[in-house]
């Protein structure tokens, strides 16, 4: 018996388009469209070499060092700028087409001419300030120490030396700001299941439909029924997280890190939730279907966007309630899915991830145990 | 008028749905334009990067020097020295560099050891190799005093290099002869936003009259009633006409009272007018999608999957100079892209003369064609489904 509703079960979520609409190809969609628009943002604060150019005036060519010093940030990898020597009228051309950042006029008084203020002319800005004030440093010594030329002051200056040193942190020394919008929209998509959960309980529940009245007068225990039907739908949800998992790995190539086991069990335990949350508003609402749907994506909506959906950057509001508010980010089960998806992807420890984890479960737990209480022993005499 | 009436009535029973569209729409709206920086465009500002400064070494005239010199580039954010909670802050991009300083990293620098300063940051970003040199050359200007200067004490050394490291090269801004003082920032992303808010809005509310005036039963009692087809058509047509001018009047009021200062300028009335044209071509293909459009369920994923699809590809959510090539190619179908490239133009617009408003004028007239299309196509299917009785 319990085979045979479950697989009756399978039936009626499959075949109805509308449920499979919300719950799949919704978030396919939206996987598109995030993958089409964030792809390059990550890109965009790479650093790349700044055209710049140098009037080459009669100071720029008898100022040996300085040329020197031009080449020097101009070579090699990593290099600084790509300089090119340019009449005054050709930089100023070059500057209006925005073609270079900025242009560089060499003579007693060094001085760079700029359209706007922004990074890549800071960094123009402070290399140039940097060669004025070796210079500066250069004559203070020489001034105190003479001798100071002849032990290789010059040599020392005019390298370049690194100071500092790049301390690990986290499984990846670029981290990827993106990742969250879809890991919080594989949280989504685990929670939009609750309408198949929400479709269970209408379909089990003699006093909301016509079917569930019918299948009420059945001689089968009514616990079987709904396990069997849940289950069913548990099973629908995963194979479509799976799809959309398969879909953000190997076609939207959004790096997941490389723990599989855990990326998977984030994803069953995430389904879980979905489907019994759906399942407890489905009980707990007592009014009309438009009012579930209603409480569900609102409740939805708003957790996806306490999980960072749709903001970016420092802006992000799933970092400033985790700073400011963190109750708030333990109560919310779709920032519990992101985050642990987050914590596999970038730290090195599973304490995190674990607290999530389990955090999700106790949720499951807890909506599962309400929702009984609520259909439980249900009985009657007419509807 | 009752088919006009009747047209009001169904808004008014769909109300709930479309205000939920505006009141998020205006929320976004007032956050932008509080969030606006302002821009002072005639001296040169001094890029700063988000910087965590964290000592692990005692405090020493050394370590402030750096940290009174990193002041002038950075903007300091305080966090604890927890793995975690930096790794949190650097992921959101709330730090993009930090900087840590060993134990006796003083002491070692003193005694001509070679000591390094550990730092944490997005690497080969931006920011990251802005601060990286700033470090390095405050270091190497201690170090240079330390090797050659005679007989040199740490303070004195931390107020030499403070010295030196105030020398700054002169910058100049160049600015065009006849450039007006430059405003509409903010409301650039007011009126990019918006092309979602009135394709989303103007989806719901057409395609629920057409869903009422396309039902097979109502139709046929419409037809058979004593009013002329021309008449009906006309009265439908006006009310969407005034429907799409209300939501476009209601969002240019809300744009007014937020933005006063933007828009009562030539880049506000340009702003204006692109919006109405945007309005217009959203208006016909909330008509043309109005054909397909037979149950609340189609209505629903036709609207979210139009209006989200069109604004992320097109660069309303995220700016066209973040998309990749490949989706603006996709992209250049679509009617919001040439409305949010017409929109960034006039954000640059400082000199109006003819040969820069042109593209602007050729981008309005694109998304006219769009509309014109999706018009007649609209048109001649719904003539088609007539002559099939259907």
């Amino acid at each position: 018996m319990f085979r045979h509703i479950f697989i009756n079960r399978l039936k009626c979520i499959i075949r109805d388009k509308v449920l499979i609409f919300w719950t799949l190809v919704f978030s396919l969609i939206l996987a598109t469209l995030f993958g089409m628009a964030f792809t390059n943002i990550s890109s965009s604060e790479n650093f790349s070499s700044i055209d710049v150019a140098v009037i080459n005036n009669d100071a720029y060519q008898k100022n040996e060092d300085f040329r020197k010093f031009l080449k020097a940030v101009s070579e090699g990898e990593g290099k600084l700028f790509n300089i090119i020597a340019a009449t005054k009228d050709e930089a100023e051309k070059l500057l209006d087409d925005n073609k270079i950042a900025g242009y560089i006029i060499g003579g007693p008084q060094t001085e760079l001419v700029v359209k706007k203020s922004g990074f890549k002319q800071s960094i123009i800005k402070s290399a140039l300030d940097g060669y004025s004030q070796t210079v500066t440093t250069l004559t203070a010594i020489i001034k105190n120490n003479p001798a100071a030329l002849q032990n290789g002051l010059l040599e020392d200056a005019g390298g370049t030396w690194e100071y500092t040193e790049a301390v690990p942190l986290g499984t990846t020394d670029k981290p990827d700001t993106t990742v969250n919008y879809f890991y919080s929209l594989i949280a989504m998509a685990c929670f939009y299941g609750a309408f198949i959960g929400m479709k269970e309980i209408t379909d089990t529940q003699a006093n909301l439909s016509k079917r569930a009245a019918r299948l009420n007068v059945a001689p089968v225990h009514k616990l079987k029924v709904l396990t069997a039907g849940l289950l069913a739908g548990y099973v629908i949800l995963v194979m479509e997280i799976l799809i959309l998992l398969a879909y953000l790995i190997f076609v939207i190539k959004v790096d997941f890190g490389k723990q599989t086991g855990y990326i998977l069990m984030t994803c069953f335990m995430g389904c879980a939730a979905g489907i019994t949350f759906g399942a407890f508003i489905g009980a707990a609402v007592k009014k009309g279907e438009g009012v579930k749907t209603a409480v569900l994506i609102g409740s939805t909506m708003a957790a996806s966007f306490l999980a960072g959906m749709m903001s970016g950057g420092s802006s992000n509001i799933k970092y400033l309630v985790a700073k400011d508010i963190p109750v708030l980010a333990y109560i919310n089960p779709i920032t519990l899915i992101t985050d642990a998806l987050y914590a596999l992807y970038y730290y090195d420890t599973h304490t995190r991830f674990f607290i999530n984890i389990n955090l999700l479960s106790g949720f499951t737990i807890l909506f599962c145990l309400l929702t009984y209480l609520i259909i439980r022993r249900r009985r009657y005499a007419s509807i | 008028m009752q088919v006009f009436k009747t047209y009001f009535r169904i808004i008014k029973k769909n109300m709930g749905q479309i205000s939920i569209y505006i009141g998020v729409f205006l929320t976004l709206a007032i956050l932008f334009s509080f969030s606006s920086p302002s821009k002072d465009l005639d001296n040169f500002m001094q890029a700063k990067t988000r910087v965590a400064f964290i000592n692990e070494d005692e405090h020493s005239p050394l370590i402030d020097g750096l940290r009174d010199y990193l002041k002038d580039y950075s903007v300091y954010v305080s966090l604890e020295n927890d793995t975690q909670k930096l790794q949190d802050a650097l992921f959101f991009r709330d730090v993009e560099y930090i900087v840590k300083i060993p134990k006796g990293f003083t002491a070692d620098i003193m005694e001509g050891k070679d000591a390094k300063i550990g730092k944490i940051t997005v690497s080969e970003s931006t920011n990251g190799i802005y601060t990286d040199m700033l470090v390095n050359k405050y270091l190497s200007t201690v170090k240079m005093y330390l090797t050659y200067y005679n007989n040199i004490t740490q303070a004195e050394l931390a107020e030499k290099a403070a010295d030196d490291l105030k020398v700054a090269t002169h910058v100049q801004i160049k600015r065009d002869e006849n450039q007006n003082s430059k405003t509409g920032d903010n409301a650039i992303y007011f009126f990019n936003y918006l092309a979602y808010a009135i394709t989303s809005i103007l989806l719901l509310g057409v395609t629920s009259i057409m869903m009422v005036f396309n039902n097979k039963n109502i139709r046929r009692r419409t037809l058979c009633s004593p009013i002329k087809n021309s008449s009906l058509n006309m009265q439908i047509i006006l009310g969407n006409i005034i429907y799409a001018a209300a939501c476009w009047g209601l969002m240019m009021v809300c744009n007014f009272l937020l933005f006063r200062d933007d828009m009562f300028t030539l880049n506000g009335l340009y702003f204006c007018i692109n919006s109405l044209v945007f309005t217009v071509m959203a208006l016909c293909l909330a008509f043309f999608a109005g054909i397909f459009v037979k149950s609340s369920n189609a209505q629903s994923s036709v609207t979210n999957v139009l209006g989200l699809g069109l604004s992320f590809i097109s660069g309303v959510f995220v700016p066209q100079e973040f998309l990749s090539k490949a989706v603006l190619d996709i992209a250049k179908f679509t009617p919001a892209y040439w409305y949010v490239k017409a929109n960034n133009e006039i954000s640059n617009l400082t000199n109006f003369n003819i040969e820069n408003l042109t593209p602007i004028f050729q981008y309005m007239l694109i998304e006219l064609c769009f509309g014109a299309a999706l018009l007649s196509v609209a048109l001649v299917l719904t003539k088609r489904k007539q002559m099939n009785g259907s």
